[in-house]
Formats: C-alpha cells, sequence, structure tokens
C-alpha cells in the first residue's frame, strides 16, 4: 500500500470531518482517519493554528469543525489530485 | 546559408496571435503545477511546471522573432531566403530567437517525456539534453531536423495517453486530441518546403490542440463545482 504523503493525511482528516457533517468527536477522527493519537494530535495542532478546523466544547464534549478554510483546502486538494491524474503525473 | 520558412503573406502575424494562445495556455498550465510543488514539494510537479514554462518561452520567442523576421524577409518560390540586405540587416536578435524558441521547445516537450517515461537515469537525460542541443544547432541548415525530432517526442507523449486512455485512467481522451492535433502540427511543419500553405495548416492544428489544453485546464482548474 502507497504511504500517504503529509498532504494526503491532513485532506483524509478533513474529509472525515466533512462526512459527517463539519462536526466530529476527536476519538471518531482518529479511527476514521487510521491515525494514532499522537500523529493525530500532532496535525490537530497544525490545523488549529492555521484555522482550517476548530475546537469546541459542547455540553461537556470535545468536538472539531471544519471552517471555511477547511472546506476551501478540501476544494483546492480535490482539484490538485485531477490535475495530476490527467496529465498522468 | 540559414534558411527561413515560407509563411503565406496572409498569414503573417495572424500565427503570432494564434502562438498567444500557445503561451497563456501553456504559462497556466506551469504556472498551476510549481503551484501545486509549492504545496507538495514533489519533483515531479516542479518539473512539469519548468518544462511548460521552456515551452511557454519557446512560444514567446517565436511570436518576437517573426515580428521582427516579417519585417525583413522577402519571398522567393518554395523557400523564404533572406536576400543579401535582409542578411545582414537581420539582427541578431532575430538569430537568438529561432534558437531560443527551437531549443526552449526541445527542452520542454524532452522534460515532458522524461516525466512520463519516469527516467531518473541521470546519463540518459544528460544524453538527450545533449541530442537536443546538436539538434537545435543542426537544425539552423535544415529547420525539419527541428521539426521531426519535436514529433518525435510529442508520438512518445501522445502514445503514453493513448495507453492511460485506453486502461480508462484519468482523463487522457482530451490530452490524446490535443497532443496529437500538436503533432500533426509538427509533421505539417517538416513538409513546408512542398507547400507553404502547410504552414497554416499546422499553425491551425497547432492552435486548435491548444485549445483543447485551454479546455481541460479551464475543466479542471477554473471551474466552480
Amino acid at each position: 500500500m502507497k504511504r500517504r504523503s503529509k498532504l494526503d493525511i491532513v485532506n483524509d482528516m478533513l474529509l472525515s470531518i466533512q462526512e459527517k457533517g463539519g462536526k466530529i468527536k476527536p476519538t471518531h477522527l482518529m479511527y476514521k482517519a487510521n491515525l494514532s493519537h499522537k500523529l493525530l494530535k500532532g496535525y490537530l495542532d497544525e490545523l488549529v493554528a492555521k484555522e482550517m478546523v476548530k475546537e469546541v466544547k459542547e455540553k461537556q464534549t470535545n468536538y472539531l469543525l471544519l471552517t471555511d478554510k477547511g472546506h476551501s483546502f478540501i476544494a483546492q486538494f480535490k482539484k490538485m489530485k485531477e490535475f495530476q491524474e490527467t496529465f498522468g503525473l | 546559408m540559414m534558411q527561413f520558412l515560407l509563411h503565406p503573406t496572409w498569414f503573417y502575424n495572424i500565427d503570432s496571435a494564434f502562438e498567444v494562445v500557445s503561451v497563456i495556455v501553456t504559462a497556466a498550465i506551469a504556472l498551476y503545477s510549481l503551484r501545486i510543488y509549492s504545496f507538495t514539494k514533489e519533483n515531479r510537479h516542479k518539473y512539469f511546471g519548468l518544462s511548460f514554462l521552456a515551452i511557454s518561452i519557446a512560444y514567446l520567442c517565436k511570436i518576437l522573432t517573426n515580428v521582427v523576421l516579417y519585417q525583413k524577409m522577402q519571398e522567393v518560390g518554395g523557400i523564404v531566403t533572406v536576400t543579401k540586405y535582409a542578411l545582414h540587416a537581420l539582427p541578431i536578435f532575430s538569430i537568438f530567437g529561432l534558437f531560443s524558441y527551437r531549443i526552449f521547445m526541445l527542452l520542454g516537450l524532452a522534460g515532458i517525456y522524461l516525466l512520463l517515461s519516469q527516467s531518473r537515469e541521470r546519463s540518459h537525460i544528460v544524453l538527450i539534453v545533449y541530442f537536443i542541443v546538436i539538434t537545435t544547432l543542426f537544425s539552423g541548415y535544415a529547420y525539419f531536423i527541428f521539426h521531426m525530432t519535436a514529433a518525435l517526442l510529442l508520438m512518445y507523449i501522445v502514445g503514453f495517453y493513448y495507453q492511460r486512455s485506453r486502461q480508462g485512467q484519468g482523463k487522457s481522451r482530451s490530452l490524446v486530441a490535443a497532443f496529437s492535433c500538436i503533432l500533426i502540427s509538427q509533421l505539417a511543419f517538416i513538409f513546408i518546403f512542398l507547400n507553404s500553405k502547410l504552414y497554416v495548416l499546422g499553425e491551425s492544428f497547432q492552435l486548435l490542440g491548444f485549445l483543447i489544453l485551454l479546455y481541460e485546464y479551464y475543466h479542471l482548474v477554473l471551474r466552480r463545482r
């Protein structure tokens, strides 16, 4: 199986949140994006810092929300992949 | 004496207008590929972008050269020969422009060929660059060597996308069509000495090829979904 690049992992994480309607629990994200706890934390810190994901607390439960920037990243990444695929790169 | 090709007089500057489209399309693909490189840091995107940038620069050189040459040329028979007066008056700029067009074009096409063939052999790359330089130098005396080499590289590129389209990978059909048109244009340019109308045919096919690439680029990058 091909090793995922950093961008592939970020995209998988954001897609996982999008598929859940833009809101997900961190544990669910860990399973859906197929990441270890340590890796998830590292990537999440970066995504929050870049404002692609927002952390919120509702009724004692932590959730991750996909921001507009996150949605925009997914769209741009999809275009890049299609370009790459079309030109056979 | 260096030979310059006959372009029908009524087509002067129309070809340059056609090639402006080539410059825009190749530059757009190059910039988008380099943008992807800035995100991914994957070298294949960088080299793909640089290859298209080389083709873009090549067409830019050709446009500038033609604009100068058209003012200096006189038509004689099937091939345009530059008269003594014109040859002396011909700015060095034009000769450099013509060589620049050829070397950038071949480097760009070879870059795409090397990327698609996934050749990582340094000796292979050095050999190809060597042959490109030799081809460019000799094409000053026999222009068709340049078009034959360009056609050969394009044949491989078309073959690659044709195989992919048969395997159902990507949206390669439009790329097969686009690069086939550009290939036909290069084949037409080889035989210009037989009939100058082949230049018009070649330029038209070249324009069509780049318009198909532009459509694909628009579909992939610009269209909002």
